[in-house]
């Protein structure tokens, strides 16, 4: 494609190969292309951290604050696309939810339960179980029992990092309906956090 | 040739700083103090007044007619007019009249006044008034279950005024102080605000910028700022915590700094908290108990800062007849320093560090100068605070290497500065719930999009209620903005997709948007903040401004024209008299005479264009007689030296 400013080839970088200029972002890739990351769940975090570091010292409106009008919206749509891919990335769990959606073409958002392509549905038993540990919860707080609280979290803590643990395996090696189990499993840790939430919460109120 | 005679007469007078490409500044705007400050020979430094101070207090004086006071000065008076005198207005930037009336209930607030009952109710009948014109806005109108969204407007020396056109007068002191220590118009400004300022405090700090004539080249969050002025002094990288105690604020930042990237990982604290607070505890402490006579209140308070100040050294003063000791000082002010441990613990939780993984933590603001206040910090995260910069000038400092940054003129273009987000910005879905669509400390600038389906056959509109805040429900959140989607196909339930993108720019100005997927028709809406100004007043206040600006700088080029003119004829008449008359040729000295008079003439005048067209006659009429002169003075440099050496 020609360079939107000398006209010449631009190469396939995110500046003209020829002229130098910043150039509008491609579309069609992934937060791993963003950043120049081989895809996987489990990834090498200091070239993440390198990565969209490097990146974001190029390509920051900061850098571009006296440039063109252009060349500053095109600095945003990057900028944008990298911390996008970096906040996702960095996450384990947003990671999980993201690699899902891109391989498993399965979404999360709970607003389209029950819809093509949303997450396979929760145990009964799963949910009820959180509503319980939810109401333990509440009563051993309301009670001051701290203790028992930190006991409750640990737990769920120990059980959100197993599932996530699991997670990293299937995605490793995925054999069939592989991601209708990540995707349930995903759905408990999303169940998990909710539940900490409410603890940490707590936590920082008293 | 211009100048050619002051070169030659005067060699030794230097004509002020040359013109550089970029003049700009940093704009520390905040709640008791504003600074300005600028990047010298690689350095950053405030710019002072004429009495060499950095600090110009952040109040504002109205009396009747066109007469405004700003700084010191308006201090000085307040007591003598409390209503006409605004303070901390800070804490008024985009607010909305139920929050500051909440607030003056509550009796945390100061109003124009101090908390007045009179003027509380002075502005609220205001207020009213104000808002019947607008309730015709379509926004007011969509919006009937919301709170009314009126800006706070003040009502001093028989004019009203909104928290941003005070604002204004403040930056218009500093802009000025720049521009005539640096020579001309400024280029552009950063202006910090502290980190946990919502969408609408931002667009208000903004929006004053260029009611004052600045060029606002990103508005910086305040703790970032101060890091800035560490790290590039320090070159330290690690992680460190920013704990900055103002006036009305309070902000609490964990900062990695790592390869000249600073990167915000948490922002945490309150956008009212600060040495105000603990100013009204002494003040109430030294009258018995908070008093309703305006004045009074005013000279208590006055009284009290200036008690608080001396105690940092001393261990007992005597403030409006009262012996105060540090120990009661610090008891005093024992409830403010404490409500700043939450946001603190808050901000490493979110951060995902210890205090013990902290490298250092860095202290800002004046009231950080209080022993008790670095006891605290030093409790809170197991170190003693950093404090080698003056705490009260180190934001304006940071803003300045921003600036400088920004306008690509240090050498410091491997540094960066990622920003976050301060607090989560979300959607209103079924039942008052609020939907987090970008968590707080999110990097920015950041997007995030969400898909909603619609609930009911045959829906053909959807209605989008943005929040901001980190609570559940609707009603525990700020409200930014509020807009219907229209325009999606009659379909069964579910099956209408709208996608919603929120996009954050650099600034953390948000802009949401909203795309109805299924027939690809796309509706854009941009959202403005509903606490800020409607299009219309923003246009008017510019208008006013431009007129202003365009009468300020008319007034600062027939100053400098003058100062010009006098220079020009000092010179001439220096040399008329000295030992190069003999150079002058037949009439030639009667020329650059009647020109010299005629120039005089003129810079008695108003008219700077005029004064420039004569400058400019007189140095040509001039110059003819200034070249043989040049010539006379090289020849004789020459004949006392061997030719090579005299060219060397």
């Amino acid at each position: 494609m020609p360079c939107w400013s000398c006209e010449r080839p631009e190469g396939d970088g995110a500046f003209c190969a020829k002229c130098g200029v910043i150039l509008p972002p491609r579309g069609g890739r992934t937060h791993f292309d963003v950043i120049g990351i081989v895809e996987g769940y489990h990834l090498d975090a200091d070239a993440l951290e390198a990565g969209y570091k490097q990146l974001a010292r190029k390509l920051h409106p900061d850098r571009f604050a006296r440039a063109d009008a252009r060349a500053r919206r095109f600095s945003l749509e990057h900028a944008t696309a990298l911390n996008e891919a970096y906040r996702t990335l960095r996450d384990p769990v947003r990671r999980a939810e993201y690699l899902l959606r891109v391989r498993g073409r399965i979404e999360l958002d709970i607003d389209k339960t029950g819809a093509e392509g949303a997450a396979p549905k929760v145990d009964q038993a799963f949910l009820v179980e959180m509503m319980e540990l939810q109401e333990a919860l509440g009563e051993a707080r309301r009670e001051g029992r701290a203790e028992e609280v930190e006991k409750i979290a640990a737990d769920i803590r120990r059980r959100r990092e197993e599932e996530l643990h699991a997670v990293g395996e299937e995605f490793a090696s995925p054999g069939d309906g592989a991601y209708q189990r990540i995707g349930r499993r995903l759905a408990h840790v999303r169940y998990f956090n909710r539940v900490l939430v409410d603890v940490t919460g707590r936590e920082e109120a008293a | 040739m211009a100048g050619g005679l002051l070169q030659i007469s005067e060699p030794g007078a230097a004509r002020g700083p040359s013109a550089c490409a970029g003049r700009v500044v940093g704009i520390d705007l905040g709640t008791t103090y504003s600074l300005v400050a600028t990047v010298r020979g690689g350095k950053p430094e405030c710019l002072r007044d004429e009495d060499g101070r950095a600090l110009l207090p952040s109040v504002v004086r109205y009396s009747d007619g066109e007469d405004v006071r700003v700084g010191w000065e308006a201090r000085a008076l307040a007591p003598t007019a409390p209503l006409d005198t605004i303070a901390s207005v800070k804490r008024f930037m985009g607010r909305g009249f139920e929050d500051a009336e909440l607030r003056t209930r509550a009796g945390t607030y100061r109003f124009a006044d101090a908390e007045g009952q009179a003027s509380a109710e002075f502005i609220s009948a205001r207020a009213r008034g104000a808002g019947a014109s607008e309730a015709r806005s379509a926004r007011s109108a969509r919006a009937p279950d919301g709170p009314p969204q009126r800006i706070v407007r003040f009502a001093a020396g028989g004019r009203e005024v909104t928290p941003i056109e005070v604002s204004a007068e403040i930056l218009r002191v500093l802009r000025r102080r720049a521009e005539e220590q640096l020579g001309g118009p400024l280029d552009g400004a950063v202006i910090t605000v502290p980190a946990y300022f919502d969408d609408a405090q931002r667009q208000a700090t903004k929006d004053a910028g260029r009611l004052a004539g600045l060029d606002v080249l990103r508005l910086l969050n305040e703790p970032t700022a101060a890091a800035l002025a560490y790290g590039l002094d320090k070159k330290s990288r690690g992680c460190f915590a920013i704990y900055d105690l103002g006036g009305g604020t309070f902000d609490v930042s964990i900062l990695d700094l790592e390869d000249g990237v600073f990167q915000v990982k948490a922002t945490s604290g309150d956008t009212a908290l600060g040495g105000d607070d603990v100013d009204r505890a002494v003040a109430a402490f030294l009258l018995g108990e908070p008093s309703d006579d305006a004045r009074v209140w005013r000279q208590a308070l006055a009284d009290a800062r200036a008690a608080k100040e001396r105690l940092t050294l001393a261990e007992s003063t005597e403030a409006g007849g009262t012996i105060v000791t540090r120990a009661q000082l610090e008891e005093l002010a024992a409830p403010t320093i404490e409500r700043t441990k939450g946001p603190c613990l808050r901000a490493l939780r979110d951060a995902g560090i210890d205090a013990a993984a902290l490298d250092g933590v860095v202290l800002v603001g004046g009231q950080t100068r209080m022993p008790a206040v670095r006891r605290f910090v030093a409790s809170i995260f197991g170190r003693e605070p950093l404090a080698d910069l003056d705490p009260d000038e180190v934001v304006a400092l940071g803003a300045a290497v921003q600036a400088d940054m920004l306008a690509g003129a240090g050498p410091r273009d491997d540094v960066l500065l990622l920003d976050v987000i301060p607090l989560s910005l979300g959607l209103e879905t079924i039942g008052g719930v609020v939907e987090k669509i970008l968590p707080r400390n999110s990097t920015i600038p950041i997007a995030a999009r969400q898909v909603f389906t619609t609930f009911a056959d045959r829906q053909t509109g959807m209605d989008v209620h943005v929040l901001q805040g980190e609570r559940e429900l609707v009603d525990q959140c700020r409200s930014l903005a509020r807009f219907t989607l229209r325009g999606i196909p009659p379909l069964p339930a579910g099956m209408g997709r709208v996608e919603i993108v929120f996009q954050v720019d650099a600034d953390g100005l948000l802009t949401v948007s909203a795309r109805e997927q299924t027939t690809g028709v796309e509706q854009k809406i941009e959202v403005k903040p509903t606490y800020g100004l409607t299009d219309a007043e923003v246009e008017r206040m510019l208008l006013d401004s431009y007129e202003h600006a365009e009468a300020d700088v008319r007034e600062r080029m027939l100053r400098e024209e003058r100062v010009e003119a006098e220079q020009i004829l000092g010179a001439t008449l220096l040399a008329l008299a000295g030992e190069h008359a003999p150079l002058l040729q037949a009439g030639e000295r009667e020329a650059i005479e009647r020109a010299a008079s005629a120039l005089r003439e003129a810079a008695r005048g108003i008219d700077h264009a005029k004064i420039r067209e004569l400058r400019d006659t007189l140095d040509r009429t001039a110059a003819p007689w200034a070249q043989r002169r040049m010539d006379a003075a090289i020849t004789r440099a020459i004949a006392g030296k061997h030719v090579d050496e005299a060219l060397r």
